[in-house]
C-alpha cells in the first residue's frame, strides 16, 4: 500500500511538474493547425531569432569547448600559487543570477562602461551586438566543459602519455593520439550542455541584447515578446520548437554518455 | 665496444618543502656501464630511487647534474621522443582506446612505417610474445600477463636502441610471474638488446641480470654478478637485502690483521652458511672449536630445504636452512640440542656512516672479510 502511495506521489508529481506544462505548450501551438503554426515560425521575426540563437550556441559551444578544455588541462596537470582560488573561480557563473551577470557586463563593456567607454569612442560596439551576447552566453556556460573534462583528464593516467612520449610522440601527437581520445566523451557531454544552456540563456542575454527584434533578439527572448504582445500562438510556436531541439541534445545527451560508461574501462 | 649507457655523478633531486633544505636527492652521483648487449637490473627498496634513474635516462625528468650517454652520445638534451628508447611502465600504461595491434604499432605508425611493413612487423611481434588471435582485443579485455606481453611488444615494436622496464611484473599474479621471467630473460638474449630492469624483488633481479645493481638512498651500494652480490656483499645494506641472513653484534676479542680487538662488528652468516649437527650426549667431548649450543624451536618444512629456528643459550636467534635429507640424517627435530658451527659470514662495522666513532679508513675495513676471527655472538 504504501509502495503505491509512494510510487503515485513520486511519478505524479513528475508528470504534474514536468509533462503537463510540456503537453500545454504543444495543445496551444497546434490549436490553430499546422498553418497556423508553420506562419508563427516562418515570420522573418521567429527565423531571425532561431538562427540567431543557434549561431550563438554554436559559437559559445566551440569556443568554451577549446577554452574549456584548455582550463581544465591546466587545472589538472599544473600546479600553482592560487590554484584553488582559480578552480572555484570557475563555478562562479553557476552561482551568480544571470540577470547580474549581464548588468556587470553592461557595466564593464556598455558604452560608458569602463573598458566600453573608449571602445565605443573608437567606434567598437560590443554591448547589444552578437560580439556582447557571446560573451555573456560564454560567461554562462563556462563551467560545463570544465566540469565535464576536468575529472577525466584528473583521473586518466599520464602514463599512456609518457608511453606515447617514448614511442615518438610530439606534444601535439600525445595530445592528438592519447590525451583527446580519453576526454573526447567528456568533451562531447561539456559541449551539448553548453549548447543547451546557451539556446535557453533568457536573464543574461536581456539585459546586454537590448532585445531588438531582427537584431539582437534571441529565441527566447522573442517567446517573451511574442508573450507581452499578446501573440500567444507564435509564443508557443517559438517554444514548441526550442523543445524540440532540446529533445534531440537530450538524447545526443543519452547516447555520449552511454558511450561514456561503455567506453571507461571498469578497473 | 661502446656502452649502451653510461652514467656519470649523475644525481636527480625533486624540491621538497618538507626538508629543512627544501629538497629531496632521488639519485645521488651514480655511475653506470650497461654492455652493449648486457641484462642488467637493479633492485632496492621502495623509494630508493631506482625508477627516478630509468626515468632520467629515458628523458621523462632531466638530470639535476651528470652525464647521460646512450651509445656513446650524449643525451642530456635530447627529448625522450628522440631518445629511441623501449619503456615498459609499472601497470603498462598501455593505450586503452586501442587495439593490441594498434597498441603494438603505435611507435611504428609515429615513425610512418607504410602500413604493410608495419603490419608485417606487428604480426612478428604479436607471435614474439605469443599473443596471436587477440589482436583486435582492447587492454581490458586482457589478462595481466597479456597486458604485460602487449607492452613489451609495443616498447620492442620500434626496434630502439635500449629496452628499461620499470617493474615489469608488478602487476601480474606470482604463477605467471615465474613463467614470464624465463620467457623475458630468453627474449633479452635473443633480440641482444641492452636492457635496464628495475624490481624491489630480488630474488627476479638476481635471476634475471647478468649483473645487479642493489640500490639504496639514491646510491648504488653494489654492483656485480648475482652470485658476486649474493656471496661477497660490499655493505652491510647489501648483506641484509640479498637473500636471508643472521645479524649477529659482536665485539672482536683478539686483534686482527686490520683491526683492534673490543671493535664492535655486525657479523652476517647465511641460514645455509651454519652447519648444525645434533648434541648427542652430555658427555660428547667437544674440545678446541668454540662451538655454539643451542635448542631447536621452529622447524619449518619448505620442500627441498628445512628451516630451523634456533635458540642459543645466550637466548640469541638463529635461523639455519639445510637440505631436508641432511635434517632427517642428522635426527634434527622441534626441541633438539644442537651445535652450531658457521662455515661462512661477513663482518661490518658497527654504524658504518654516520654515527660511526671510528677514524678515516673504516670504508675499507668495513668491507674486508673477516670470517676466520669473529668471537661468538
Amino acid at each position: 500500500m504504501a509502495r503505491y502511495a509512494l510510487m503515485t506521489s513520486g511519478i505524479g508529481f513528475l508528470i504534474l511538474l514536468i509533462a503537463l506544462p510540456l503537453t500545454a505548450i504543444f495543445t496551444q501551438a497546434y490549436q490553430g493547425g499546422m498553418a497556423a503554426f508553420w506562419e508563427a515560425v516562418s515570420s522573418p521575426e521567429a527565423v531571425f531569432s532561431l538562427r540567431y540563437t543557434l549561431t550563438l550556441a554554436a559559437a559559445t559551444t566551440a569556443i568554451n569547448g577549446v577554452m574549456g578544455t584548455l582550463v581544465a588541462y591546466v587545472l589538472a596537470r599544473y600546479d600553482f600559487r592560487g590554484k584553488s582560488i582559480i578552480d572555484s573561480l570557475v563555478d562562479l557563473p553557476i552561482a551568480i543570477p544571470a540577470s547580474v551577470t549581464g548588468f556587470t557586463l553592461l557595466l564593464l563593456y556598455g558604452p560608458v562602461g569602463t573598458i566600453g567607454g573608449p571602445l565605443s569612442d573608437a567606434g567598437i560596439r560590443i554591448m547589444f551586438s552578437f560580439p556582447g551576447i557571446l560573451v555573456a552566453h560564454l560567461f554562462m556556460t563556462f563551467p560545463y566543459v570544465v566540469r565535464a573534462v576536468g575529472p577525466v583528464l584528473q583521473d586518466s593516467d599520464r602514463g599512456e602519455e609518457e608511453a606515447a612520449q617514448m614511442l615518438g610522440a610530439s606534444g601535439f601527437g600525445v595530445f592528438r593520439h592519447v590525451t583527446f581520445p580519453a576526454i573526447q566523451s567528456a568533451l562531447i557531454v561539456g559541449s551539448i550542455f553548453t549548447f543547451a544552456r546557451s539556446l535557453g540563456e533568457f536573464g543574461a542575454t536581456i539585459m546586454v541584447s537590448g532585445n531588438l527584434a531582427l537584431r539582437t533578439q534571441t529565441a527566447p527572448l522573442f517567446i517573451f515578446s511574442e508573450f507581452n504582445a499578446g501573440n500567444i500562438e507564435a509564443a508557443s510556436a517559438m517554444s514548441v520548437v526550442l523543445v524540440l531541439i532540446s529533445f534531440v541534445l537530450f538524447f545526443g545527451l543519452k547516447f555520449a554518455t552511454g558511450k561514456l560508461t561503455l567506453g571507461r574501462a571498469p578497473q | 665496444m661502446t656502452s649502451a649507457i653510461t652514467l656519470r655523478n649523475l644525481s636527480k633531486r625533486f624540491p621538497d618543502p618538507r626538508r629543512p633544505d627544501g629538497w629531496f636527492t632521488a639519485v645521488e652521483n651514480v655511475d653506470l656501464d650497461l654492455g652493449p648487449e648486457e641484462f642488467l637490473t637493479m633492485v632496492g627498496p621502495s623509494g630508493c630511487g631506482k625508477s627516478t634513474v630509468l626515468r632520467v635516462i629515458s628523458g621523462l625528468e632531466s638530470p639535476t647534474s651528470g652525464d647521460i650517454f646512450i651509445a656513446g652520445e650524449r643525451v642530456n638534451l635530447l627529448s625522450p621522443k628522440d631518445r629511441n628508447i623501449g619503456f615498459m611502465f609499472q601497470g603498462y600504461a598501455l593505450f586503452k582506446h586501442m587495439t593490441v595491434a594498434e597498441n603494438i604499432g603505435f611507435g611504428l605508425k609515429l615513425r610512418k612505417v607504410p602500413s604493410a611493413k608495419r603490419r608485417r612487423r606487428v604480426d612478428d611481434l604479436i607471435s614474439l610474445v605469443g599473443l596471436e588471435g587477440l589482436e583486435a582485443r582492447r587492454p581490458r579485455q586482457l589478462s595481466g600477463g597479456q597486458q604485460q606481453r602487449v607492452a613489451l611488444a609495443r616498447a620492442l615494436a620500434p626496434e630502439p636502441r635500449l629496452l628499461l622496464l620499470d617493474e615489469p611484473f608488478g602487476a601480474v599474479d606470482a604463477k605467471v610471474r615465474q613463467k614470464l621471467r624465463v620467457d623475458m630473460k630468453k627474449l633479452q638474449r635473443e633480440l641482444k638488446v641492452p636492457t635496464l630492469l628495475v624490481t624491489h624483488d630480488q630474488r627476479e633481479a638476481l635471476e634475471l641480470g647478468d649483473r645487479v645493481v642493489v640500490m639504496n638512498h639514491g646510491r648504488f651500494e653494489q654492483i656485480s654478478t648475482p652470485a658476486d652480490v649474493y656471496d661477497n656483499p660490499q655493505t652491510e645494506f647489501v648483506a641484509r637485502f640479498i637473500g636471508r641472513t643472521n645479524v649477529f653484534q659482536t665485539v672482536l676479542e683478539k686483534d686482527h690483521s686490520i683491526l683492534p680487538k673490543g671493535t664492535r662488528l655486525n657479523v652476517m652468516v647465511r641460514p645455509e652458511d651454519v652447519l648444525v649437527n645434533a648434541l648427542s650426549g652430555p658427555s660428547e667431548p667437544q674440545p678446541q672449536t668454540p662451538t655454539l649450543v643451542g635448542t631447536i624451536t621452529d622447524y619449518s618444512f619448505l620442500g627441498r630445504t628445512v628451516r630451523l629456528e634456533i635458540t642459543l643459550t645466550n637466548g640469541t636467534l638463529c635461523t639455519v636452512a639445510l637440505p631436508k635429507g641432511d635434517a632427517l640424517k642428522k635426527k634434527l627435530g622441534l626441541g633438539g640440542l644442537v651445535t652450531l658451527e658457521i662455515a661462512a659470514c661477513h663482518a661490518f662495522l658497527q654504524g658504518n656512516g654516520a654515527n660511526s666513532s671510528n677514524g678515516s679508513g673504516n670504508q675499507e675495513a668495513t668491507r674486508s672479510d673477516v670470517s676466520d676471527k669473529v668471537a661468538s655472538p
